[in-house]
């Protein structure tokens, strides 16, 4: 009798302690996701008003004020769309259709931002891709959201004054089948080890990213790993010595059926085009 | 510049200091105060925000909570621990009831939640800005301690029920340091504000004027009133 009760107040206790965390879970995710809907909107409305009463008549001010609603409203877009991944996730829908990609491009289309733009941001990328990369069959939508959560996230925790961004993507052997492994590394403070665990966690946020009030939902990481893992894939944050965090995608390559497949595809289209 | 009394006067326009992190807003928000008449000062961050509110006298302080280095509430209690009591007005994404709380048990004087309607923002400016003004105008007509009495409309002070004649300066420090009582005062803020930096003067002439002045109406072997804080500067105490 003394042991079931002992279980049942150990299980009582742990109840507790999950449905505290979820609650402050949730809390976390209203207070992260109210401030990073107010801020956008406090700008937008703040530049709506000056422009209609301050600056109607100076074309100056009209295009700097358009360019900073611009860029607001793609912030809120991005909030959007990730919250709305997140729903779908949840509800156990997280990818769409499948087809056949290349690494490279794909890449290059989830940058947070064209090359030339994050240079001008002073932010260096370094791309190191090896030349027998395997193409891999993904819903290009969410691979690429995944690939983006990862990159603005070297963006937005690395250094300060001169942000580095490693991509390195190689052909390797993944439980016996060949798969494309992507490594994004910053050159920021890298993550505290008791942070470690749970980078993951759905509205995680790091302490220093919260005391420097870098803007994040705590959704990115937890998403990504998510949408890679739906593909068959891993994504793990790697330990590396010196400065920076490296997080690494292991996508299975696209088996020789969707190759060839493809490539059948491809002649059909050139004995179209030569008819 | 306006004319009283056929003196030309030079008038200031109020100053906001902005302590705000996110570039947007900075950039609004100023153009928004420059646009109103205001003059606007920048900082961007909790520590840097705190520095220039302590060093520099601002008729309003628009103040973000969640900021870098230090947040918006630690500002506002380290500005009113510091004797500053400009007023405070806090704008914030955090819309909980406890935060807003916080903020006034801090000494703020006022919250507004983002997003906030802009023409809101400058209507509470200038309901802090009239209060302010008002507070100073029933504090600065006649004051008094120990036993001098002091009634600066008519520039007139009594020690024991004696005239006290003083100069224009010690009048106009004596009532910069009634305004600011309890506050310690550095001796470049004194200069900037009663001696608006007369090329002619150093902070020597800060020490001098307040020998005078504790000869006049304070002890000045044993001071009870004007105190010396050791290399920082001086403190009226009521």
């Amino acid at each position: 009798l003394l042991s079931l009760l002992i279980v049942t107040v150990v299980a009582l206790i742990r109840f507790t302690r999950g449905t505290e965390k979820l609650a402050e879970m949730q809390m976390n995710f209203v207070s992260g996701i109210s401030h990073e809907l107010r801020t956008p909107l406090s700008v937008i409305r703040a530049a709506g008003f000056n422009l209609r009463t301050k600056f109607a008549g100076q074309p100056e001010q009209v295009a700097r004020y358009g360019k900073l609603i611009q860029d607001e409203s793609e912030k809120l877009t991005a909030l959007v769309e990730q919250i709305l991944r997140y729903g779908s996730a949840e509800l156990g829908r997280i990818l769409g259709a499948r087809e056949l990609l290349e690494i490279a491009a794909l890449l290059e289309e989830s940058l947070p931002d064209t090359k030339q733009a994050l240079a001008e941001a002073g932010v260096m990328i370094e791309e190191r891709l090896a030349d027998d990369l395997p193409s891999i069959k993904a819903d290009k939508e969410s691979l690429k959201h995944a690939l983006r959560n990862l990159l603005e996230n070297a963006v937005k925790h690395g250094n300060k004054e001169h942000a580095r961004i490693r991509i390195r993507a190689r052909k390797i052997a993944f439980a016996g089948t060949p798969a494309v492994q992507i490594g994004i590394r910053d050159n920021g403070p890298g993550i505290p080890t008791e942070e470690r665990k749970r980078v993951f966690e759905p509205f995680f946020r790091g302490k220093l990213a919260r005391d420097n009030q870098v803007h994040g939902t705590g959704l990115g990481l937890n998403l990504a790993k998510r949408i890679i893992e739906a593909h068959g894939g891993t994504l793990v944050l790697r330990r590396v010595a010196g400065e920076g965090a490296e997080f690494v995608a292991t996508i299975p390559a696209a088996n020789s059926n969707d190759t060839a497949e493809r490539n059948s595809g491809r002649n059909d289209e050139s004995t179209n085009s030569s008819d | 510049m306006t004319r009283q009394n056929g003196i030309l006067e030079e008038m200031t326009n109020p100053q906001i200091l902005l302590i705000e992190d996110e570039p947007g807003l900075v950039l609004t928000l100023t153009d928004l105060f420059r646009a109103d008449g205001y003059e606007v000062e920048t900082a961007t961050d909790g520590e840097n925000g705190l520095k220039q509110a302590l060093t520099r006298r601002y008729s309003v302080i628009v103040l973000d909570v969640m900021l870098p280095k230090k947040n918006g509430f630690e500002v506002c209690r380290e500005l009113r621990q510091a004797g500053v009591d400009t007023a405070v007005l806090m704008l914030t994404a955090k819309t909980l009831v406890g935060d807003r709380v916080t903020g006034l048990r801090l000494g703020a004087d006022d919250y507004l939640a983002k997003p906030f309607d802009p023409s809101e923002l400058l209507a509470r400016i200038e309901a802090l800005l009239r209060r302010v003004e008002k507070h100073h105008r029933a504090t600065v007509n006649c004051f008094s301690f120990d036993d001098v009495q002091i009634d600066f409309e008519r520039a007139e002070v009594r020690r024991a029920g004696h005239k006290v004649a003083l100069a224009a300066k010690e009048l106009q420090l004596l009532e910069y340091f009634v305004h600011h009582r309890d506050r310690l005062l550095p001796r470049d803020e004194i200069l900037q504000n009663v001696w608006q930096y007369d090329r002619e003067v150093n902070s020597r002439t800060v020490d001098v004027h307040v020998a005078w002045l504790r000869q006049k109406l304070d002890n000045p072997q044993s001071p009870k009133r004007i105190h010396t804080v050791r290399g920082r500067g001086y403190k009226f105490t009521s």
